[in-house]
């Protein structure tokens, strides 16, 4: 597939690789500081996404009561219950899209930054060689730059080491993410649905804790500072939202038949005749 | 190459010697097929019954020539990517820990050190009168061959990961900024450069009065060397990086993607190409006795007859 190659690298690789280069530039030929900058600024193109995108949230949150109440009345039929579901989104003006498509639009970003990442801090002559296909020509400042100095702080940002440096930040990762998606989480009335939701939100943030160990710090310090940033946006729409809500407690068992009121028999026998 | 031998490290980590005539294989280093050091991404380098090699595990090698036996090793504290240049009692070398080193051609002990501020990739060039290391600082460094103290430094405005020729008073090398340089080899003031479209890696090679270089936007160029003014250029079709060759009044080029050109010197005009090596070819080419010898990405020196612009194969051998 040399055409999708060769489309990526066009559309996303070149671009994103190139802007941090000029981005480490102006931070003072920091790679961490040109990670965030570029996080910043990610961010920020994305605003109007990401504010419809909680503002969209929030409209579900404030349908939770009526959500419940189609729960109790349809809750057996799935059909009419999702039929009445989309009847109030649209009664609201809610789409449920509009949660999930800024999200989805990230993962371009990450696999591009994650790319452009190790492309950029190539150590290795041959590292340095696939680097030098990627840099404009026309922007002397990129070529002048490289190679890059890849540390920040006590990370080398291109190589995960899985030292205590690196579990620290896994532990930020994670605990960021889960902060953000607990606080943006509506609080759903069907209760197997609402057992997934708290699944995600374990499971997600566990698995980028586990990445961070496994793929390049850089990578990883854009997660924090976007979760951060997600975070603060979240609460200036919603609030905390549902960080501090209590997960409900698990649906009770079904209760056991009762027993067949005394006298029924005999009240069933004086209207419809004994039976002969 | 030597004696009818022809020397050549691997990717893979090991050390070979081949009959140029019939491509046998003499030796190998370490002999133990289980073993390796580490990658060799340069030329090794052959002096007085020794052969000499940079390895990317941080050690020089010196080897006997004849029976692959290691006689010393020294280690600095990075990987070495270039090659050892060779006196009459002294090697020199670059590393990844930025510095250049001097050691004692008889027992490898060191005899003095340099640092840079980056890494060294590439190949000392030597003279009566200096030591010319490049490095990844940006700076092309003179030094006293005798005590490694420094006599000038310039600056480029990019990496300079490619080695430096002297020719005619003058210290020729490419720069990641895109400039092809000529400083004066006494005083390290810029002499002229020529600008490309890409930046430049391959080592250049000098006849008479003029330079060719090959850069990483897919051309040869033919400079005068007094005045930097291009001569010609030619498309080789994809970035160089291994350093060219003349023979027969021929300019020999590899491009990345296999393809071998034969381009007239004066001209630039291809004389004529082969183009079913198919492997990247990023190593330094090599002639000797009518013979190209070509180390290519896929494990694999080949040699190819160089009197000939049809380049027929005359033996391939496993690295």
């Amino acid at each position: 597939m040399p055409e999708i190659t060769l489309a990526w690298n066009l559309v996303i690789l070149q671009p994103m690789l190139n802007f941090l280069i000029l981005l480490y530039r102006v931070t003072f030929s920091n790679f961490g500081l040109a990670i965030i900058a570029f996080t910043l600024i990610i961010r920020l193109i994305m605003l109007p996404l990401t504010l419809k995108q909680l503002h969209a949230s929030r409209k579900m949150m404030t349908i939770q009561p009526k959500m419940q109440e189609l729960q109790k009345k349809y809750g057996k039929d799935r059909e009419k219950m999702s039929q009445e579901t989309m009847k109030l989104y649209k009664e609201h003006g809610v789409n449920p899209l509009g949660c999930a498509l800024p999200t989805l639009l990230q993962f371009p970003i990450w696999i591009g930054l994650y790319q452009s990442i190790l492309q950029v801090l190539a150590d290795t002559p041959n590292g340095l060689l696939s680097l030098s296909q990627h840099l404009y020509p026309i922007i002397n400042t990129v070529w002048t730059a490289v190679p890059l100095n890849n540390h920040f702080l006590w990370f080398d940002l291109a190589k995960p080491d899985q030292g205590p440096g690196s579990f620290a930040l896994a532990i930020v990762v994670g605990g960021s993410m889960y902060v953000q998606q607990k606080m943006m989480t509506v609080p759903n009335p069907d209760p197997q649905q609402a057992q997934m939701n708290r699944m995600m939100q374990t499971m997600m943030p566990l698995m980028f804790a586990f990445m961070t160990l496994n793929f390049a710090p850089g990578l990883a310090l854009y997660w924090v500072v976007s979760n951060l940033i997600g975070v603060a946006l979240q609460y200036t729409v919603t609030g905390w939202g549902s960080l501090f809500t209590p997960a409900p407690a698990p649906a009770p068992a079904a209760a056991a038949p009762k027993p067949a009121p005394r006298g029924g028999k005999k009240k069933a026998d004086a209207k419809y005749g004994k039976k002969r | 190459m030597n004696n009818g031998m022809v020397y050549v490290g691997s990717v893979d980590g090991r050390v070979f010697a081949f009959d140029s005539t019939t491509g046998d294989r003499k030796w190998q280093f370490p002999a133990d097929t289980n073993q390796k050091i580490g990658q060799i991404y340069s030329a090794p380098t052959f002096a007085g019954s020794v052969v000499y090699v940079g390895s990317y595990d941080g050690k020089v090698y010196a080897l006997d020539a004849a029976t692959g036996q290691q006689q010393w090793s020294f280690t600095t504290g990075g990987a070495i990517a270039g090659g050892v240049t060779v006196t009459t009692d002294t090697a020199y070398v670059g590393s990844s820990d930025d510095k250049v080193y001097a050691l004692n051609l008889t027992d490898g002990s060191k005899k003095w050190e340099f640092s840079t501020q980056n890494k060294i990739w590439s190949t000392p060039a030597v003279t009566q009168d200096a030591v010319y290391v490049t490095s990844l600082d940006h700076r092309l460094y003179a030094l006293d061959p005798a005590t490694g103290q420094l006599k000038w430094e310039f600056e480029a405005q990019g990496a300079l990961p490619g080695s430096p020729v002297v020719a005619a008073g003058k210290v020729l090398t490419g720069s990641f900024d895109r400039n092809f340089y000529a400083v004066d080899a006494s005083t390290g003031q810029e002499a002229w450069h020529f600008e490309g479209q890409n930046g430049f890696w391959a080592q250049p090679l000098v006849i008479t009065d003029t330079v060719y270089v090959g850069g990483l936007d897919h051309n040869l160029y033919a400079l005068d060397l007094s005045s930097g003014n291009k001569l010609w250029q030619y498309d080789a079709g994809d970035l160089i990086r291994s350093d060219p060759v003349a023979a027969n009044g021929n300019i020999i080029v590899a491009a990345q993607n296999g393809g071998i050109s034969w381009v007239d010197a004066k001209t630039g005009n291809r004389i004529g190409d082969i183009r079913q090596l198919g492997q990247p070819v990023l190593a330094s080419l090599a002639v000797h006795n009518g013979t190209l010898f070509v180390a290519a990405q896929d494990k694999h020196l080949y040699a190819i007859d160089s009197t000939s612009p049809n380049g027929a194969q005359k033996w391939v051998a496993q690295t």
